[in-house]
This record gives C-alpha cells, structure tokens and sequence, in this order.
C-alpha cells in the first residue's frame, strides 16, 4: 500500500512522515498501556506493603525481592502447586487436542446421519452458564471418588465444544477433500488417515487451541476450590488466594504480587516463544468463512 | 425393484439410514468422546439445574416444587432487573470501543506503513495469556483511590482523582470495562489482522488507481469483505460478555452485592450470590435460564441481521 | 514425517497416563477409615480386662477445614487434646479463600451428600445459612448432649448457631464483643485527653462522637476521625435485630433513623476518609495513623499487633460503642456434617476445644478469638493490662461488653438483611439522601431479598 512515487510534492512527503509518526504513537502508546500492569507488577513484587501503600506509589524496583521470595515460601508449597498446575494444564491440553481434532475433523470430512443436528447440539451447550453446573458437577465428582484427585480436572475438561468448533473450521478451511480421496485410493485406512495424513498438517490449530485451553485450566479457580483440599495438591490459582487471604503471614502485599508474577512468568515466556505458530493458527482458522 | 420400495418405504428409509451409519462408523467413533464426556460432564449439569429452576432448594433436605414462582419472582425482582442492566452496558460499553480499536490497530498494522509489526503483535496479545485473578490483583492496587497508580497519574497532571469506588458507583462499571478492554483488544486485533491478510491485495491497487482514499477503502472495501470475521468475533463476545463474572467478582469482592449502588452486580455474579452465598440454588438456577435465554434470543436477533455467521452449519 | 508423529502421538499417551494414574493419591477420605474405627474400638472393649467405668474414648482420624488463623489456634492445643484422646488424629485443611472459600466448598459438599468433612468452621455472616440448609448435626442429641453447656455460652452466640425449630446445629467458638478502637497520638494532637476513661466519657453518646470528631478531624493533613460513616449503623444491625420475634422487619424505628441521621451528619461534616473496609489502602491509612476511630470487633486487635500497625505499640486505646454497648461483629462456629464417620471422635474435638477453659485460652493467646465460653474467662489473664493498648485491660472490657445489658434477636436470615441494609445506607451516604427514604427503602429491600428464606422459616416453625 506504498504510494504511488510519480510525482511527490514536499507536502505529500511530509503528510506522509505525519502519519507515520502519529500510527507509530498511537501503536506504541497502546503497547506500552498493554504492558503496563505488568511492568506495575513486577515492581509491586520488589517492595512491602508499607512502601507500596505510600504516596508517591513506587515506580522503580525495591529491595524487598528477595524477602517477599522467602515470606512466600513457608505460606504456601509454590514450587509444588506450580507443578500441580503445570501438569493438569498439560494433560488436559494434550487430551483436549486429540479429542477436539478428532471431533472437528469427522464434522468437517464426513457426512453422516444427524450431524448437522449433533454439532448444532453441540454449539448449543456453550450458551448455558458454567457457574450454575457447578453444584451438579460436583455431585459427579464425588460420586466417582475422585475428590482430591487431579482426574476432576482433567477428564471433564479433556473435550470442548469451542475446540471442535475451532478445529472443525480449521481443517474445513485447510484440508482439501482430495487429500483423503487420494489416501484413500492409496489404501490407508480411515484411521491411518486421520493420524497420518491429517493431523501433521493440523499444527498451527494446535497451537492456537493448545494455548487457550492451557491457559482456561492453567487459570481456573472454582473447580479447584471444590476438588483440591490438600494444599500440597493445590493448584496456582488456590495458592494465589491463600497467599491473599492469610493476614498473619501473607498479608504482605509485594509477596502476593511476586507470587502472581511467578505464577505468570513461565506461561508468558512460553507464549513469546510459540507465538509466531499460534498467531498463524488463529490466522488461518478465523478467516475462511 | 421398484415394486419392492413402493411396498416398504418405511423400513427401506429405516434400513438405509443403518446403512449410512455403518458406512460413517468411523466418524460416530471420532466424535464419541466428546459426546461421551458431555452425556457424563456436561448434560447432567443442564439438565439438572433445569429441574432446579423450578424447585426450591437449600443444597440438603427435600426439593419442593414451586413451578414457575422462581421465574416469576425473577421478573419482578429489582435486583434481577440491575443486574441485567449492568451487564448489558458493561457488554456495550466494552465491545463496541474494544472491537473498533482492534480493528484501527490491526488496519494500522496490516497497511504497511509501520514496522516491527509481529513485536507488536505479541505484546498486543499478551494480555490475554494471563489469570484472571492475578490481573485483578493488580488492577485493584491501579485503582486505589488514595494510593492508586491512576489517580496519582492525574495528580501529577494537574487533573481530579477518581473516586473509584464510591459516590454514585459510577466508576465501577468503567473499572471493570477498562480491565476487560486492556485483557481484550489484543485478541481481537490479532484476529482482525488475520482476516484482513486474506483480502486481495489487488483489490486495493484497483481502488488506489481509481482514486479512492484510505477511509473511502476502508468503508468500501475492507469491512464489507471483512463481515465474517468481525461476527466471529461478535459471537465469541457473546457469551463472555453475558456471562462476565471474574472481573466484577474479584473488583467487587469486598463489598456485597457488586458494590456502590450495586453498580457493578452483572448476571453471573448475582448468580453465584444468590445461589452459593444466600443458598438459594433454585433460584440461582433460574438466574441461569433468564441468561440462556437472553444468549438465545440476541444469538436469533444476530443471526436475522447479519445472516449465518462462518462456521455456522 | 509420519514415523515421528507416532512416536510423537506415543508419547503423548504414554505420558497421559502417567500424569493421571501418578497423580497423588487422595487423602483418605473418611469413608475409608470406618472399617479401622470401629474394629479397634470393639478391641480396646476386649483388651479392657475390668468393666470400665465411663465408656471407651473415641478413636478415629477426623478433618476440619477452616481458615487462617485457625491453624495456629489448633496447633496451640493440639497437644493437649491428644493428651485427653491419644488415639484421635486430627488434620486441618485451610481452604483458600477464607470463609468464603470455605462456604463455597461446605455447601457444595453438603449438597452433593459427600465430600464433606468431620467439622468445619463457619463464620457469622455464613451460619444463617447453613442454618437453613440442613446438613449439620444437631449438637443437642444423644450423645453430644451439648444442652448441659448451653449457660456457659454468651447467650446471642448459642442463639445464632440455634434453629428456629430448636436444633443446635454448629457449636460457638468465638465472639467479637466490638468496641471503638482509637488512636491515642491523635487525641493528644487535637488537645484532648487520650485516657481510656476520659475518651469513653466523651463518647459515651453519638453526639459527643460527632462533636468530639470535629475536633480531632483534620482532613487538611490527611487525618480523619473516622473510616466510614457507614460504621455507625453497621455496628447497630451487625447480625441482629433486623426482625423482631415474629421474623418481621423490625428496623422502622426512631432509634434506627437517628442513627442514619448521625452517619449522615459525620458524613457531610466531612468526618470521615470515605475509605472502603478491607481493602489494602484501608489497612495502610490504619497503619500510618491516618483513621482516628474504627469501629470493630475485639479480634482486630489481633490484626492491628500483626500487620496492620505492628510498630502501633501504644498509639491505641478502646472504649465501647456510644448508647448501646452491647455490640457484636464477627465470630466463628465449628460444626459436624451429618456425613462425617467420626462424629464422635469430632465432638470430642469440639467440645475439648470450645468448651474448656484450658484449651480455649490456650487459643485466645495465640490467636486472640475471644471465647463465648464464659469460664474461660475467669483466668487471670483477662485481668491483665494489654502492652499494645498502652496497659489498657482490653480483654476485661471486652467481657463487660459482651455482657452488658440489651436484646439480641438473631434470625437466620440476618446475613441477606444485612447486605441489603447495608447497600442502602452506602447509597445514602454516597448519594446524599434522605434518612427516612433510605430507611423504608432498606426495609423493602430486606422483605423483598429475604423473601424465599422467610418462607422457609415458616415452614419449619409449621406456620
């Protein structure tokens, strides 16, 4: 979209330097309001309470890192909740991507008896609001013995209706027909198909679905509530509250900010990582209509 | 042949279709799971909580059938009608400018007139990859109304603080909303970038040399061709928007009922009040009816307007 | 390609299941350990050679979730308890989120009919609730027989934990006799006397409250007399009196418009910091000597000492509320779902805890729950001057306050009364509008929001 270079009088040269500096402004203006909290964060987690609630607020790092780091310790087992987390947010994600590519994957390559029904069903339990199973769910949870068992989490979450949503775009948008009918005629079979053929093209919705779900589980709160009682069993969000919540010993408001930052650090770096894949896979998937 | 399916239509049509679905055996396969988990997970849950809405319930003890009190209560119920009347702005009044600046950044991004543009792709986007209750957090500490790090900004500025909190409740909405942007823009922008890649360049080159300028583009060419992605994300903002609860749930916390003059009480909070705070678990479970049937009919009156959105079957 | 994504797809599953089948093994739940109780009961029966004169002490492992500073005060007297029941484990579970937190998870676990624990602490502003839900066991039967301490209880307190049809249904721990907490340092600077005795003398009514503030309130340097001018009805209604004993709506009142008419007046004489309770910057203006006067109960000073103002050593004084002393807020329950396999080994608990002098006070230094246990209040420990409030003896008032003469009415639907009462007079103040409209509005508001709860409290008096 570079304009035309014919003829360029000085006042189109210098409209045009106009206009770039004030889109860069406006760009970098946003960007620095998205960074922010964070950057607010991090130096949150350097201080105390008593600096933090002073006026002027604090602007740049304090000395307190390394305090706030052992205060956290002995309230909660952070390492070890980080861990729980990490674990149910990976299972859970790897579940969720076999299951939602396989699911988008057969209402998008085959035609079957009720599938226009059975996905509209489908897309329709996304409108029901999740606060109101939760009693419900609960019931099951209990009933099935797997209170205090990482599996609450995991199964019930194993399978989205968003993600075969997702996917179900995706390989529409991506896969052309002939690639299985040419599979077909060299003699895979139907499954063969799906792993081999199919699902190695599939990565960029991987990416894109893979994060999201990670972060929907990496993030939730109630269900953990209900499930998790040990607090070596706890995931992040659950440490965070207690950390919150507990004015004897964690009341202190930089060790709640460094506890969130160190809670946030490994997903934010692993998302500045993958991100080109992800951003290609929302890319691909959201535009074909 | 013929005379053998003239006979037996019925049976014929039935036999077929077993036909069919032997034929498909394998797709029935690739979609169990999630129809498996969903009978177990999600459809107990539903229906449950269906049968609820017309009962009432403390949690233990006998569930006594009342009908249709529980919706009739809600229609009359003042604290219904403002919690659907905060959530409604807030849904407003945070897509509207979010959904448009989104699509100025990514318009911006996408022209080619500025660089570095997949570094300011993620930092757009990172936002989004974060916890909820983690950015409420900091939010909060922002919002402080003596220690706040806005109002000190406008302090030094020379402009009035903000009373966040108080008055008429005024400012709980826009705390909420402009939480909800910044975690949100992102996002969107990412996907509006996306969809306008997919349009010809050439078409642009045409309108260029036919005269246009850049907002006659803009209006006629790139949002026209752009329709289909900026109702996937309305339809995406849909359900979140209704059902908004994490941010007015963790803003609010401290003050019952989403705060000063209940300005910051949505659906989804009222919700968990009334059915995990008070133990009113029938009518919580209407509350969350009322809502469904909200999404229902503004998912009819989107469809009626702007026709199928893409993806749809 | 296609080799590496079955070792790919390989791995996956193979570390699928190892993430799921490794996950750690739930603690066992109580269900599991009935067989173990009741057979090492029928042993200890047959080791006994002589018939034993009481019977045999409960056995068992019990759960109680709580939250902090619960933990702190079981570890205070744990070892006590295991001295009276050897053979008792006991585990504590704080659960995220305070009592909220815990609420959530109780009344999830009391609906879904498992997953509940042996005892469970509930707050004030929750018992109401639980109260009408059921699920709890009722303390009064065989073999808890908890009537026999029923005298030795602050009378509110029992009341609260009580049914309307007479079923105990959590046992009380401990009260919030409230009181004003002022700063001594402040009262010097306006020129008046910081003594406990002459500053309760200038308190002693809502007028002398009002008069005294605006000469200690200096907004000019960031000092204000009060936090909130919404503390002045709060206090009046906090878990009580909201419906008289017909369970109607009771606050239509004089004495409940004069108090609106006080808070509004400290509010447009610009007496208080407008600040919200329980916030962060609520907690800091306290800190730095910024709030003259906060209403609360006596476990704030419990707070204060450990991270509100811990350099505040001698800064603070209390006396009790202007008018009416006989003041509340807060306060917890322990009680036993009817889910528990181990109901007595938890009554054991209960009952070692709550209702004897020893353990109780062995709680009360460690976490300063003041006890509605009133034997526990014959220690001489009550008589001692308390260094953080100067050598004020703080705990010796506490008991007068929580003593004194007054009606208390609780109802079970005191919680929702509150909330809405309470949004209405934050509208007041913020909004400027009139007491007598504020008060008919709250009073509508309570009738509408406690509407189903009413119903239900009829039901079980059988009206």
């Amino acid at each position: 979209m570079s304009l035309n270079g014919a003829r360029r009088s000085t006042f189109s040269v210098i409209s045009s330097l106009f206009v770039k500096v004030v889109l860069y402004a406006t760009l970098t203006g946003g960007a620095i309001l998205s960074f922010l909290p964070f950057y607010w964060m991090l130096i949150l987690s350097t201080h105390n309470t008593q600096r933090i609630f002073r006026y002027p607020p604090p602007l740049l790092p304090g000395g307190n890192l390394i305090i706030n780091y052992q205060n956290m310790l002995p309230v909660i087992p952070f390492w070890r909740n980080f861990f729980n987390s990490a674990s149910i947010a990976i299972t859970t994600t790897l579940l969720t991507l076999l299951f939602c590519s396989m699911g988008g994957y057969a209402f998008a390559m085959y035609r079957f008896p009720g599938r226009d029904r059975l996905f509209f069903l489908m897309l329709s339990t996304m409108m029901v609001p999740w606060l109101v199973g939760l009693i419900p769910w609960f019931i099951i949870i209990s009933r099935l013995g797997w209170l205090n068992d990482f599996k609450a989490l995991i199964v019930p979450g194993a399978v989205s209706a968003f993600g075969i949503f997702w996917m179900r775009q995706y390989i529409s948008a991506n896969i052309p027909t002939e690639l299985l009918d040419a599979a077909r005629i060299d003699g895979c079979s139907e499954f063969m198909i799906f792993f081999r053929v199919v699902a190695p093209l599939l990565s960029p919705a991987y990416g894109a679905l893979g994060i999201m779900t990670f972060m929907g589980s990496w993030n939730s709160f109630f269900y953990p509530l209900l499930v998790l009682k040990d607090s070596k069993m706890a995931t992040l969000p659950l440490a965070l509250q207690i950390l919150r919540g507990d004015p004897y010993r964690g009341g202190d408001y930089g060790v709640l900010m460094l506890g969130t930052a160190l809670a946030m650090l490994p997903v934010l770096l692993v998302f500045w990582a993958a991100s080109r894949r992800f951003i290609s896979g929302l890319t691909a998937g959201a535009v074909r209509g | 042949m013929a005379a053998q399916l003239r006979v037996r239509p019925r049976v014929k049509g039935l036999l077929s279709l077993w036909h069919e679905i032997k034929k498909n055996w394998v797709a029935y396969v690739y979609i169990s799971p999630f129809y498996i988990l969903f009978a177990i997970f999600g459809a107990f849950p539903i229906l449950f909580s269906l049968c609820l809405s017309f009962q009432r319930w403390t949690g233990h003890g006998p569930m006594v059938f009342e009908g249709l009190a529980n919706y009739s209560h809600l229609v009359h119920d003042r604290l219904f009608s403002i919690a659907l009347w905060n959530t409604m702005v807030i849904w407003v009044a945070a897509h509207v400018p979010m959904l448009f600046l989104a699509l100025v950044l990514a318009f911006i991004l996408n022209s080619g007139l500025v660089r570095f543009r997949r570094a300011f792709e993620t930092l757009y986007f990172t936002p989004m990859v974060t916890s909820s209750v983690a950015v409420a957090f900091i939010f909060m500490t922002m919002y402080g109304v003596r220690f706040g790090l806005i109002n000190f900004g406008l302090k030094t500025i020379g402009l009035p603080t903000i009373d966040w909190w108080g008055g008429t409740g005024f400012w709980v909405k826009p705390a909420i909303i402009i939480l909800f942007v910044w975690r949100w823009t992102g996002w969107n922008m990412v996907i509006y970038l996306a969809g306008l890649q997919g349009i010809d360049q050439e078409l642009y080159d045409a309108a260029k040399i036919d005269g246009a300028g850049l907002s006659q583009i803009f209006r006629y060419i790139t949002l026209p061709l752009l329709k289909p992605v900026i109702l996937f994300t309305l339809i995406l903002s849909f359900v979140g928007g209704i059902t908004i609860f994490d941010e007015p749930y963790l803003l609010t916390w401290m003050q019952t009922l989403g705060g000063t003059n209940h300005a910051g009480l949505t659906l989804a909070l009222y919700l968990y009040t009334e059915g995990f705070v008070r133990g009113h678990l029938g009518y919580a479970s209407a509350i969350a009816y009322a809502i469904c049937a909200i999404i229902l009919a503004l998912s009819a009156i989107n469809l009626k307007l702007f026709g199928k959105p893409p993806g749809a079957v | 390609m296609s080799k590496r994504w079955y070792l790919v797809l390989t791995v996956l599953i193979a570390a699928l299941f190892m993430l799921v089948g490794c996950a750690p093994a739930a603690t066992p739940t109580p269900e599991k350990v009935v067989e173990t109780v009741v057979v090492r009961e029928t042993v200890e029966v047959q080791v006994t050679p002589t018939p034993m004169p009481e019977a045999p002490k409960p056995t068992g492992e019990i759960t109680i979730w709580g939250w902090p500073a619960a933990d702190k005060a079981f570890e205070a007297l744990i070892e006590g308890f295991n001295e009276e029941y050897p053979d008792i484990k006991v585990t504590w579970e704080m659960i995220p989120g305070m009592a909220g937190g815990t609420r959530d998870a109780l009344s999830t676990a009391l609906a879904a009919g498992t997953g509940a624990p042996d005892i469970s602490m509930i707050e004030i502003n929750d018992i109401g609730r639980f109260v009408m839900q059921g699920g709890l066991v009722d303390l009064l039967q065989e073999p808890y027989n908890a009537g026999r301490y029923k005298d030795d209880f602050v009378a509110y307190k029992w009341d609260q934990a009580t049914t309307p049809d007479g079923r105990l249904v959590a046992f009380p721990w401990d009260i919030g006799p409230a009181s004003i907490f002022y700063r001594r340092d402040l009262f010097e600077k306006a020129g008046l006397p910081s003594d406990p005795e002459s500053v309760a003398e200038m308190l002693s009514t809502w007028e002398g409250f009002i008069e005294t503030g605006k000469k200690v309130n200096n907004p000019a340097n960031n000092v204000f007399w009060m936090d909130n001018a919404g503390q002045i009805p709060y206090i009046y209604y906090a878990h009580k009196n909201f419906f008289d004993e017909e369970y109607n709506v009771a606050i239509n009142n004089p004495k409940t418009l004069q108090v609106l008419q006080y808070a509004q007046q400290a509010r447009n004489l610009g007496l208080d910091a407008r600040s919200t309770l329980w916030t962060e910057e609520w907690y800091s203006m306290l800190g730095n000597g910024q709030i003259a006067t906060t209403i609360s109960g006596c476990w704030f000073g419990g707070f204060l000492k450990s991270w509100i103002d811990p350099d505040g050593a001698g800064d603070w004084g209390i006396v009790p509320i202007p008018e009416d002393p006989l003041q509340n807020w807060g306060g917890s329950f322990l009680a036993i779902p009817e889910q528990s396999q181990n109901k007595k080994a938890a009554w054991a608990f209960i009952e070692y805890s709550m209702a004897t002098a020893k353990a109780q006070n062995q709680m009360f230094v460690a976490v300063d729950y003041f006890p509605a246990y009133k034997p526990a209040w014959e220690n001489p420990l009550y008589e001692e001057g308390d260094f953080y409030f100067g050598g004020q003896k703080t705990r010796a008032l506490w008991a007068q306050i929580a003593t004194s003469p007054g009606k208390i009415f609780t109802t079970p639907m005191d919680s929702v009364a509150e909330s809405a009462f309470t949004s209405e007079v934050a509208r007041m103040l913020d909004q400027g509008l009139d007491p007598q409209e504020t008060l008919e509005a709250a009073e509508k508001a309570i009738i509408e929001q406690t509407a189903e709860d009413r119903e239900l409290l009829m039901e079980m008096l059988g009206q």
